[in-house]
């Protein structure tokens, strides 16, 4: 009796099996991927902006690079590879903390470009680049004083990073 | 007979799945890797003091300088730094980057070889203003191509300016 039943469902799921209308899901992928595809970026710069940073807009297209990450908020506080150093205040052209912590990062680097002999000189001389991120709204007296105390302590190239505008 | 033809007329579906799998993965590694403010750079150098050995050129070098002031942009040209001119702010308050950026191009054209830019700001002068500033000066406006003969005698096309910015009074 239960095999008879039993066999009548097994032939009558047999005939119709439950199938899933995918076009819908097929259709938010393909969407996904094409806004995903669109806002891809291949710059290997990963920034996370800290204390607000508003950056300004520009028409520079050019993508940037893995270096040393300086980081300047509206109330001119400075993280230096996303670690705070501290507050820069109005005055000397060279900022102490900000010279110590960029010279710290750099004889590190050093040392590592040391150790792999082949590609030592490519990466000094990628060493010497900082990019600079700075809130749009300081003056140019704040951009003197990091560019400065960069350049003293071996970053004279400058990466000024920017918010595309189209 | 008949058997051979509704075995034709049955529709093959394709196998989605490996599709799916597929773009699923993808989906994935560009949600991983996507940021989603578009983030560029603007290049700059340090100045730096160097001694050449090279026969002086008789002709005076551009060496153009922008000084910024708080209430216009003076163009500056030579090593005695003559004014070249000086674009007053327009009467909105902003500087006037179209003016410029045609003032830059007619001295691209007389100095094709030149790309190298000296930006004098004031203290007050805001991020903002400076970054509108170098874009002027590293591009023409839409696009436009210059045309001019270098000192070699070749015929140059370009849209790019002076892209080569230097900030004075760093070191």
């Amino acid at each position: 009796m239960r095999k008879k039943r039993f066999n009548r469902l097994k032939k009558g799921s047999g005939d119709k099996a439950l199938e899933l209308d995918i076009t819908s899901l097929l259709d938010i992928l393909v969407i996904l991927l094409v806004f995903l595809l669109k806002s891809y970026n291949a710059s290997d710069l990963k920034l996370d902006l800290l204390g607000k940073i508003e950056l300004p807009d520009s028409v520079s297209r050019t993508l940037g690079n893995d270096s040393v990450i300086l980081q300047v908020n509206r109330d001119k506080k400075v993280w230096i590879n996303n670690v705070y150093a501290g507050d820069i205040q109005t005055g000397e052209e060279r900022v102490d903390f900000i010279y110590d912590k960029l010279d710290e990062i750099k004889k590190e680097k050093d040392k590592t470009a040391d150790s792999m002999r082949t590609l030592a000189s490519a990466m000094k001389d990628h060493n010497k680049q900082i990019n600079i991120v700075l809130d749009k709204t300081l003056s140019y007296k704040t951009l003197r004083q990091v560019m400065h105390t960069a350049a003293l302590a071996g970053y004279p190239e400058f990466k000024f990073i920017v918010q595309g505008n189209y | 007979m008949q058997k051979s033809f509704s075995k034709l007329n049955r529709k093959t579906k394709p196998n989605l799945i490996p599709i799916m799998d597929a773009v699923f993965i993808f989906i994935f590694f560009l949600l991983m890797s996507a940021q989603f403010i578009d983030i560029y750079e603007i290049n700059s150098d340090a100045p730096a003091v160097v001694t050449i050995d090279k026969k002086i050129d008789k002709k005076d070098p551009l060496n153009l300088v922008l000084e910024i002031t708080k209430d216009s942009i003076i163009i500056k040209t030579g090593l005695s730094e003559k004014t070249h001119f000086e674009l007053n702010k327009k009467t909105d308050g902003k500087y006037d980057l179209e003016k410029l950026n045609k003032m830059l191009a007619e001295i691209k054209l007389k100095n094709i070889d030149e790309d190298a830019v000296i930006l004098r700001p004031i203290s007050t002068v805001s991020y903002a203003d400076i970054v509108k500033i170098m874009d002027t000066t590293r591009e023409t406006s839409h696009n436009q191509i210059l045309t001019a003969r270098n000192k070699k005698g070749e015929l140059i096309k370009t849209t790019s300016l002076f892209n080569k910015i230097i900030f004075e009074t760093i070191i």
